[in-house]
């Protein structure tokens, strides 16, 4: 079975945060921060919260958010519209309250003193590498490959901007407006190959993460990649949101996921 | 402050609320969530006698005010719930119906007598009709088809035997007299709609395995219609299933004649769904004076 960390699904709360404020960037991105958590509310990088987007029956079911960040008493999620779920959640407005379950699934291997790990995340994908860069440990080190269709969809990075640890910011853009101008993989295709790593994380749209398994293959790495599926309970009781591992079995993204061992993914699918 | 008591044959329920099978797992999931103890009974997702892979993704469509699924009856067979599942279960008090699926009356009645020896376990449904096994489909859409396997399984066992009915068929009813003719102690009704879904860009069905079951609020009065009949004919309790998603759907159903009702699809909206549901049947009950549950059962029937 390929467990990273062992789901921590106890810990999984429902609750009603109130959104504290919605930060727009371009192509419906949006930062949005939630306060009124549960007491003591932590996650660990990689995990994400189950939100229901309406209280009618549609859409019926939750959505799927990996979490960016807990700072000060507020969970950040970095979302992108992409449907009806989702355009709720942006419609949605300072004041309102959400239900909440989380947080729920796997999270990324820490990353540990003296560690190198490099990082390729597309689009709202680098959230979950920006929680691994929060709570990487103090001395840790790595590179992450950012990769957007444009300047104006990458966030405010200052908060991840660690004095005590070892990490390197490499954009790309579609247009060129900032960074290499193509795709994140091609910036972390050339990292890889100064073999200064000890693993490869991804997370973002199936094809880009397919690539960066092959740039690990390469480079003999292991891959933990975070699977998007779309999901039902969240829980791991419905087994609707199951993937096909290499071994043929099935595997629910969002129990025994998000975050995998990207050598266990069947990549190639019709 | 009212009763939820109710009896299904045999067994006492202290509340009508348990979940549909499939939707609750093994209980396992939602145990950090509410205090499992707080239902009128468990049931288990399907057991088949050997373990089953499932079918290939995608299982879920989401659709306007409903679900199509495909999962295809993943499980550990009856040895691996045996090992383990019931340990877990042995901690809750309320009754354990386990979901029975064979490929032929010969497994059913393997499965159900595996498992009668085990304590812990109170009761079976008899999955005759979920969308995702070609098989189950043929013993749950005869008369003569529900009556040879409900007997059998009589034979079987004991415990308390229910049959869980598919509404894909052109007269439930006569399906439930069948099994109350063969010695059921209760009908379930309904399983899912037999359904699908088409991607136009791929230009092919979105679920792996082509059809599934469409289950939520939108196959409510579909299921109530079916439970109303069921009601009107039959001596035995009927269990309602079929889109509820709070207190009032649940009464709509005891009203129409159910015993105890089941909750699906709700589950994976909200894990706490079944505790509002009771919740909220309580206060109705106690805002409009109704002491007993056995009251609003059929209390729509003329």
């Amino acid at each position: 079975m390929p467990h990273l960390h062992h789901s921590c699904q106890e810990q999984a709360a429902l609750f009603q945060p109130v959104i504290a404020d919605i930060q727009d960037y371009s192509r419906g991105l949006f930062l949005l921060a939630l306060e009124d958590l549960p007491e003591g509310f932590s996650f660990k990088a990689g995990q994400f919260v189950h939100i229901r987007v309406s209280s009618s029956d549609h859409p019926l079911l939750r959505r799927p958010i990996s979490i960016q960040r807990v700072h000060q008493g507020r969970l950040e999620l970095l979302i992108r519209e992409v449907g009806v779920g989702t355009q709720l959640l942006h419609l949605s407005k300072p004041g309102d309250r959400l239900d909440v379950l989380g947080p729920l699934g796997t999270a990324f291997s820490p990353i540990q003193p003296g560690e190198r790990v490099l990082m390729a995340g597309g689009g709202v994908g680098v959230a979950p590498l920006l929680a691994v860069i929060d709570q990487a440990a103090v001395g840790a080190a790595g590179d992450l490959c950012y990769g957007v269709s444009t300047a104006s969809e990458i966030q405010e990075l200052d908060p991840f901007q660690r004095k005590d640890c070892f990490f390197t910011f490499h954009f790309s853009t579609d247009d060129g407006s900032r960074g290499h101008q193509g795709f994140c993989t091609d910036v972390a295709r050339l990292l890889a190959g100064k073999q200064v790593y000890n693993r490869i994380y991804t997370c973002g749209p199936w094809i880009m993460m397919q690539k960066v398994f092959e740039i690990a293959c390469g480079a003999g790495l292991p891959v933990e990649a975070s699977l998007e599926v779309q999901m039902g309970c969240g829980l791991g009781a419905c087994l609707g949101c199951v993937y096909q591992s290499t071994d043929g079995e099935f595997i629910r993204s969002c129990i025994d996921g998000p975050v995998v061992d990207g050598y266990t993914v069947e990549w190639e699918r019709a | 402050m009212a009763s939820l008591e109710t009896r299904i044959g045999m067994l006492h329920l202290k509340n009508p609320v348990m979940p549909a099978s499939g939707t609750f797992g093994y209980g396992e999931e939602f145990a950090p969530l509410f205090d499992l103890n707080e239902l009128g009974a468990i049931v288990s997702k399907a057991v088949s006698l050997h373990p089953r892979p499932g079918n290939l993704p995608p299982r879920l469509v989401e659709l306007k005010s409903s679900l199509l699924n495909s999962i295809g009856l993943q499980n550990p067979g009856a040895e691996g719930f045996l090992r383990e599942k019931i340990p877990f279960l042995e901690g809750f008090e309320p009754p354990l119906i386990v979901n029975v699926v064979g490929n032929g009356i010969e497994e059913y009645q393997e499965v159900v007598e595996k498992l009668d020896e085990c304590p812990r376990v109170d009761g079976f449904e008899i999955n005759l009709s979920c969308p995702n096994v070609k098989r189950g489909l043929e013993f749950g859409t005869t008369h003569s088809g529900v009556e040879r396997i409900t007997t059998a399984l009589r034979q079987s066992t004991r415990k308390p035997l229910w049959v869980k009915l598919s509404p894909n068929v052109p007269d439930p009813a006569d399906l439930g007299k069948a099994a109350e003719g063969a010695g059921a102690d209760a009908i379930v009704a309904i399983n899912t709609l037999g359904g699908m879904a088409v991607d136009i860009e791929k230009k092919r069905p979105i679920l792996g395995a082509q059809f599934g079951g469409v289950s939520g609020p939108a196959v409510k009065p579909v299921a109530l219609k079916i439970v109303w009949n069921l009601y009107k004919h039959l001596t035995i309790p009927v269990i309602g299933v079929g889109g509820i998603m709070n207190g009032r759907d649940a009464i709509e159903f005891l009203m129409a004649g159910a015993t105890a009702v089941q909750v699906g699809t709700a589950n994976f909206i909200n894990p706490c769904a079944m505790i509002d549901i009771l919740r909220e049947i309580r206060s109705w009950m106690d805002s409009h004076e109704v002491g007993r549950l056995e009251e609003l059962i059929g209390a729509a029937h003329p």
